[in-house]
């Protein structure tokens, strides 16, 4: 079973490797238009309100309208190192 | 009073009423105004994504150039944002560009800055450490400043994946703090992912096209090499491979190794590639094989400049072979006609300066029996010429009709039977009792009885030569009449039986016999015979030493008719009491 601490983890990545490929500005933009999430200056996804998996597939769908595959690419990489948790868009 | 109150009261209701409307108005003149900039501005974007993408589909053309999307992408950034530097990185071999337009004068320490993040950012795409590799750097634009040290500022990036695989990535940085926090980001990225999945699209269609072309190519029975401009390998094709012993997917150096010894490729390609030699042919001699090698220049259909070059390794083995066999096929005919003619002449020339009235009945009767099996032997050879000359020319006729096939084998048994006797060898004749008529040209299958009678004869020394004649059955239903015709001669090899039917037979198999010649055509000519009249041949042998039978098949008269209708043989028309003759034309 997936805790909320797993999520805001691994959302806190998601985001911080979206700074680093996209920019901080458009990568913490577009995370803070996910209502559901409370964002940090340096990335970090400090609070999730509601459905934490609503959230991340919010998320992952706003940044693959950015960058399409690189952003598939790097969820599926970091739900390797989550396994409980899935994403309907990470293919 | 009551009624000076309420008037008051009114004038100031609508005084009221009269200002919050102006408010109401004037706030919804503001929100209608403000959407209409909002509709301007959505309106200008979309202008804008349309003009660049539609600019990226007019310049890209057929082309798969990454290169050509960033930079048209970079270009217009002047006119959507601010920005200090674009730049971008292209991932190319394993080596990365690194090119930056600067628009607002900055200095070193900010291009590298902007250089490292774009570097740690193609790390993160490609999940693969980038930051110590060769980086090819070229810098355009404003002067530089170095008297200012500002850092980047803001900055995003525009990642460009064809296929997907990345291509590289657009960086746009300033100095100034806060940019690139709204919307108007927003554009260029689904401008990029628009491109990429256009030229997606288009590398599809032409990896498509392009592993149809590499299909033909590897299925080739030519061997194909195909370099760039820079001798790097395009195509090795199957053919190749095996031509030349190499290995499953060779290098370029695998191939230039192999050919070592019969001709330097490097040089050769050298050659080609800088016109001195546009075409080269030549032949080489590789693992026993005879290889015909051209070489030829590629160039671009547009620029006419040289793209690569293919090399074309054709086998001609088998073609190298066949024309030694008929060189030494003509030497021996030359040989075959010679041998008699000077023998005639020789004679003549002996009777001549004897003087006929000198030399005696018994011996000038000998001289003249000489020169008629002489030139019998001459005719025998100059008709199998013609032969074998009107099957390739396809006129050699069949012509076939309903008769007695046991009759005719009988009559050339008979006819032989002297020869057989003056040799020493017994005859076995069988032919089955009531055999029923079969359809064939009797002309020709005497020639097929007259050859292999004649070839059992001349090939052994003793022994006997067995004839047999019997329907052949299938199920109890006949299909037609096998003949045999078996001897206790020199035998062949039974690799070598097929070659006997083949026109330069005799020299294929070896199979010459010291003092009786002949052209050898025979047996090629019988097998087209047979092979006319819609029956088989085929020969058995046990061995060197072991005796030889030849078989062939002749079909039934009943069977043939309605066989022949189905093969498209000519009936002559009109041809009065030869109206139910087939005929054929034999050809190679």
């Amino acid at each position: 079973m997936s805790t909320i601490e797993d999520y805001q983890s691994l959302l806190s990545d998601l985001v911080k490797k979206q700074m680093v490929m996209l920019g901080p500005a458009v990568a913490l933009t577009n995370a803070r238009k996910i209502s559901a999430l409370t964002v940090a200056g340096d990335g970090s996804v400090t609070a999730i309100s509601g459905d934490p998996q609503a959230a991340l597939d919010a998320l992952a769908n706003q940044y693959m309208n950015l960058s399409g595959q690189i952003a598939q690419a790097t969820l599926a990489s970091l739900l390797e190192k989550y396994p409980q948790i899935k994403s309907q868009t990470s293919g | 009073m009551d009624i000076t109150i309420s008037l008051a009261a009114v004038t100031i209701i609508g005084t009221f009423s009269g200002i919050a409307g102006y408010f109401l108005m004037r706030s919804k003149y503001k929100r209608e105004l403000a959407k209409g900039r909002s509709r301007e501005a959505e309106l200008a974007t979309k202008v804008y994504e349309t003009a660049v993408l539609k600019e990226i589909g007019e310049r890209i053309g057929y082309s798969l150039d990454a290169n050509k999307i960033i930079e048209i992408i970079s270009g217009s950034l002047g006119q959507l944002l601010p920005y200090s530097t674009v730049s971008h990185m292209i991932l190319k071999d394993d080596r990365i560009s690194f090119v930056t337009n600067v628009n607002e004068s900055v200095s070193h320490s900010f291009i590298n800055d902007v250089r490292g993040k774009m570097l740690a950012a193609l790390s993160e795409m490609l999940m693969e450490v980038k930051l110590d590799v060769d980086v090819d750097e070229s810098i355009s634009g404003a002067i530089l400043d170095e008297s200012g040290s500002l850092p980047v500022a803001s900055f995003f990036n525009l990642p460009i994946v064809i296929s997907g695989r990345l291509a590289g990535i657009i960086n746009v940085a300033s100095k100034t703090e806060g940019l690139y926090v709204g919307d108007d980001t927003a554009v260029l990225y689904r401008i990029a992912i628009g491109a990429s999945e256009a030229v997606s699209r288009l590398q599809e269609v032409l990896e498509e096209e392009k592993g149809k072309l590499a299909a033909a190519v590897e299925s080739l029975s030519d061997g194909v090499l195909m370099v760039d401009k820079n001798y790097q390998l395009i195509v090795a094709n199957k053919k190749l491979r095996q031509l030349l012993g190499t290995i499953e997917s060779p290098k370029i150096f695998d191939i230039v190794n192999a050919l070592a010894g019969t001709f330097d490729l490097r040089i050769k390609m050298e050659e080609v590639m800088s016109g001195a030699e546009p075409v080269a042919s030549f032949e080489i001699v590789l693992h026993d094989k005879v290889l015909a090698v051209s070489a030829a220049r590629v160039s671009s259909q547009r620029r006419q400049k040289p793209i690569g070059l293919v090399v074309l390794f054709h086998d001609i083995t088998d073609a190298k072979a066949l024309e030694k066999l008929r060189q030494d096929f003509m030497a021996m005919m030359v040989h075959e006609l010679r041998s008699p003619l000077t023998s005639i002449k020789s004679t003549v020339a002996m009777i001549k300066s004897a003087g006929v009235g000198t030399i005696g009945a018994e011996d000038l009767g000998k001289y003249l029996q000489n020169i008629a099996s002489t030139s019998e032997t001459m005719l025998d050879l100059v008709n199998d010429l013609l032969d074998v000359a009107k099957v390739e020319a396809g006129k050699f006729d069949i012509v076939c009709d309903r008769a007695d096939l046991g009759e005719v084998i009988l009559e050339r048994i008979e006819s032989f039977k002297p020869q057989m006797a003056a040799r020493g060898l017994l005859i076995e004749v069988d032919i089955e009792k009531d055999l029923p008529a079969a359809w064939f040209d009797k002309v020709r299958i005497k020639q097929v009885m007259n050859n292999l009678l004649s070839n059992a004869i001349k090939y052994t020394d003793a022994g006997t030569v067995k004839v047999l004649a019997a329907v052949e059955k299938v199920n109890g239903a006949p299909i037609d009449i096998l003949v045999s015709v078996a001897d206790t001669g020199i035998g062949i090899e039974a690799d070598q039986a097929e070659k006997l039917f083949s026109k330069f037979g005799q020299l294929e198999s070896g199979r010459g016999h010291g003092e009786l010649k002949s052209s050898g055509l025979g047996h090629y000519i019988t097998k087209k015979i047979v092979e006319g009249v819609g029956g088989k041949i085929w020969m058995e042998s046990a061995g060197a030493g072991a005796g030889s039978t030849f078989f062939f098949t002749v079909p039934l008269a009943a069977g043939a008719k309605r066989d022949q209708a189905g093969q498209n043989l000519v009936v002559p028309q009109g041809q009065g009491l030869l109206k139910n003759f087939t005929t054929t034309k034999v050809g190679q």
